[in-house]
């Protein structure tokens, strides 16, 4: 029997980058807010030191800051005529879990999406023809433009100091900066990120050959700062150490190192760890929700009363939780029909090594977010009319820090054990670096979220089920984007080259990127999309379900910018206008 | 089948130097080639006859397995000697600790499958749903080695341990592609973990029990746990970076 509390204001559940965003903006606008987390507590100080951190096998390989598997996971099937199966272990993504979430292991890449991407289904109509579309492909425009979100997008910049140097500042182009971007208000609030040797071939290379390279924008924050917030962040030492970690330099921007000194302080902010929410409870109407039911690390189970509900999890579990709890309709791919699991996307990726007997790169320095980057097929910024497909991929490359566990980069045909395996790591560690692809996946019919009819969680509920391949479309889009990644580094004149396409079918076993999208989509149509604009509930007016999950496909760039961007515009719907007046904010 | 006795013998104080029973445990120095080509300083390395220190250290503690049976132990072994033998870039990987390295974690939380999920209803699964089988790590090495051992002794005549190398090389391989059965595992999988864990122990940090002298940082040139390159990254542009590497507890 649930022990149940005094009723708050707002309750969070989940307490990562959009829980701490939410929970200051409605705590300044004088709200008591609880956030429930169902990890620990930890902060830089004691768990991120050095030099404990800095520890590959813990941390990169055994995932101790990932979500534990054993209490919950989900189940992964290709499509309907394959039965899901639970993921055991995790590999191809790593959802988080604890105090800050995902965002502690994050490497700080922090971009905007192209204003193109936010009228995807438009543009590309209007460019190619109405035809250029294939059946089965669901991508829809955002219910927003890239115009309302930008100044939110530059809030959240300001909040992680984020370092890069604006390639738009209201029109006007600048040197030095991403040409294709959409425009910005004003410049990154530090400046950008240093350059390794292999970032400079690849700058280099690619101006050459007309491609238009800039620094990878970092949340990794280049000089000592002061957010708005009023919260001091370090400076980066580019230890290599951010992917998977936490950062013991208060550098790399997360939930501790931006938000959370400023809420422990917050008399009307309460934080609960250890404490999993199993559903958002209703009313007899199942249009308002009366607050959360969570479990403590004893067992006891509480309801929290509360007016708003805000679902700050990870994408799949957002997606869970609203099933769970009855809030919207479980999208059917039979029918097309229901907002809730439509949509689920990924990011798709793929590598061309490069191996030069006669260069050093020292590939263990760096940071997550250090890296050159060209957007010159990406987005729709290359004439796909003769390709065929939708969507293209960023080309890179990172000097993210190649521990030697995961990243032992060989030339094609060297053997993988032996004393002639010994020699060719011994020999090409050091002179190797990757052109990576990150890329679009397209929304289709067949890729979807819903609840698993044979496996359950340790307390009795159904875990989640993904049904998810690469279609056709992107993985011809990988191909292409791909081989323009090979062709660079042809230009460098390599002694040895390696190239690896993403082939089908998806697989969850290789890490490929957490960058899944998704599942709880916002859209204008409520048949459609389970949260409208402003990331409301369509169904359950007084519950607002934030991050990558509103994403109606995975545009290619990493995802926590616009995920951060759309946590304040949602923040500023909230306290602007629903608290005004609750209720539903869009009227179809 | 013979069992051997091993026994690792870690010395303590500052030299930090080991010997194993019957083997040497300190890598050899690299070769004056191999350093100029890794542009490394050349260090003294503590040579297997050097002695701990005595006088003022305690003695040394001798390690042992906790996991693996005897024949396991031997099985393991020669695997890890395969994959990574000694010469002039490193010791041998069982003397350089990988075999104890997979030892402990097999008996920890890892080898457990302490953070996986296992429960049922159990199906044999598609190669792109991973590991489906009702064994934990720990259980899938004590199921395949009996089972690889049987191949080896029904197509060679000898246990693993006692195959030549090309021979070794034929079932690992066959261990990949399901030629060479392992028992109730599905065809790669015990490759796969075998494969994983023996490089996790060879670049880990030697915190676990592998990597001994961090000789698997300097035959690649990493720095291991170290952690400021704020001027480096760009004034070592296309220059080797000398610095020894530091491990965790170097640093603590």
């Amino acid at each position: 029997m649930a022990t149940k509390l005094k009723s708050v204001d707002a309750v969070i559940v989940g307490f990562g980058w959009t829980g701490a965003v939410l929970a200051r903006e409605l705590t300044k606008a004088g709200l008591n807010v609880v956030a429930i987390e169902r990890g620990g507590m930890r902060d830089t100080t004691p768990e991120f030191s050095a030099p404990m951190i800095h520890d590959e096998l813990r941390f990169a390989i055994r995932h101790d800051l990932m979500q534990d598997a054993s209490r919950e996971t989900l189940t992964f099937r290709n499509n309907v005529n394959q039965t899901a199966l639970p993921i055991r272990r995790w590999g191809s993504f790593l959802p988080g879990n604890g105090v800050g979430g995902a965002g502690v292991h994050w490497n700080g890449q922090h971009y905007r999406f192209a204003p193109s991407e936010f009228r995807i289904r438009s543009h590309y109509q209007e460019r190619y023809g109405k035809k250029f579309i294939p059946e089965g492909m669901t991508i829809q425009d955002w219910p927003v433009t890239y115009d309302e979100l930008e100044p939110y997008y530059d809030r959240f910049e300001y909040l992680c100091g984020t370092a890069g140097k604006a390639g738009n500042i209201k029109g006007v182009i600048q040197q030095g900066g991403n040409p294709f971007e959409g425009p910005r208000a004003r410049e990154y609030p530090n400046p950008a990120m240093k350059r390794s040797f292999q970032m400079k071939m690849f700058e280099d290379a690619t101006r050459e050959m007309g491609f238009h390279p800039y620094v990878q924008p970092s949340s990794d924050v280049t000089q000592p700062y002061t957010n708005p917030e009023g919260v001091d962040m370090g400076s980066c030492v580019y230890c290599g150490f951010c992917e998977r970690f936490g950062c013991e330099m208060s550098a790399k921007a997360s939930a501790q190192s931006t938000l959370l000194p400023v809420l422990l302080k917050d008399p009307k902010f309460e934080l609960r760890t250890l404490s999993h929410v199993t559903k958002v409870n209703l009313d007899s109407t199942r249009k308002k929700a009366t607050g959360v039911t969570y479990v403590d690390s004893q067992g006891r189970e509480f309801e929290q009363p509360a007016d708003l509900v805000l679902l700050c999890a990870f994408v799949l579990h957002n997606a869970r939780l609203m099933m769970l709890s009855g809030i919207g309709r479980i999208y059917d791919p039979k029918t097309g029909k229901g907002g809730v699991g439509r949509n689920y996307a990924y990011q798709m990726s793929s590598s061309v090594t490069a191996h030069f007997n006669d260069k050093v790169f020292n590939p263990f320095m760096g940071a997550g977010a250090c890296a050159m980057i060209m957007d010159d097929f990406n987005y729709d910024n290359f004439d796909h009319g003769p390709l065929g497909f939708i969507g293209g991929s960023y080309l890179c490359v990172e000097s993210k820090g190649q521990r030697p566990i995961d990243f032992r980069n060989l030339p094609p045909g060297e053997p993988r054990w032996g004393k002639g395996w010994k020699q060719s790591v011994s020999h090409w560690y050091n002179r190797t670096f990757v052109i990576a692809a990150f890329g679009s996946v397209t929304a289709q019919r067949g890729n979807y979220l819903d609840l698993d009819p044979n496996y359950k969680d340790g307390f009795g509920n159904p875990l989640l089920r993904m049904t998810f391949d690469f279609s056709k479309n992107d993985l011809d889009m990988s191909k292409y984007c791909t081989d323009r990644a090979a062709d660079i580094a042809k230009h460098m004149n390599p002694d040895k080259m390696g190239i690896n396409y993403r082939k089908g079918p998806y697989s969850i076993v290789p890490y490929q990127t957490t960058h899944t999208t998704g599942g709880t989509m916002m859209g204008a149509d409520p048949s459609t999309s389970a949260v409208n604009r402003y990331l409301q509930s369509w169904d359950v007016s007084n519950v607002f379900v934030m991050g990558a999950g509103a994403f109606p496909q995975n545009p290619s760039h990493n995802p926590t910018g616009t995920v951060g961007a759309l946590a304040y515009w949602a923040a500023d719907a909230i306290t602007k206008k629903y608290l005004k007046s609750p209720g539903r904010l869009v009227h179809t | 089948m013979t069992i051997k006795r091993r026994e690792f013998v870690v010395g303590a104080g500052v030299l930090g130097v080991a010997s194993v029973a019957g083997g040497s445990i300190a890598p050899q120095p690299a070769s004056a080639e191999h350093a100029m080509q890794m542009g490394k300083k050349q260090t003294a390395q503590a040579s297997p006859s050097t002695p701990a220190q005595t006088a003022t250290s305690t003695p040394p503690e001798k390690r042992t397995y906790t996991f693996f049976n005897p024949d396991e132990a031997t099985w393991v072994e020669a695997a890890v000697n395969h994959m990574i033998p000694a010469d002039d870039l490193t010791a041998s990987g069982v003397d350089l600790g990988v075999a104890y390295f997979i030892d402990q974690q097999l008996a920890g939380g890892f080898g457990q499958g302490g953070k996986m999920f296992m429960q049922g209803p159990w199906h044999p699964g598609l190669p792109q749903q991973g590991w489906q089988v009702r064994l934990s790590p720990a259980e899938a090495y004590r199921a395949a080695i009996p089972a690889i051992n049987a191949y080896c002794t029904k197509t060679y005549g000898k246990d693993f341990s006692s195959i030549t190398e090309s021979q070794r090389d034929e079932v690992l391989n066959g261990l990949g592609t399901g030629k060479v059965d392992s028992g109730p595992l599905p065809a790669g999988l015990f490759l796969d973990l075998l494969y994983q864990n023996v490089m996790e122990g060879f670049f880990g940090d030697p915190a676990y029990g592998g990597n001994r002298n961090k000789a698997a940082w300097k035959m690649i040139g990493y720095t291991g746990a170290t952690g400021n390159f704020v001027d480096a990254i760009e004034s070592y542009w296309n220059k080797p970076y000398t610095e020894e590497p530091q491990s965790i507890a170097d640093l603590s």
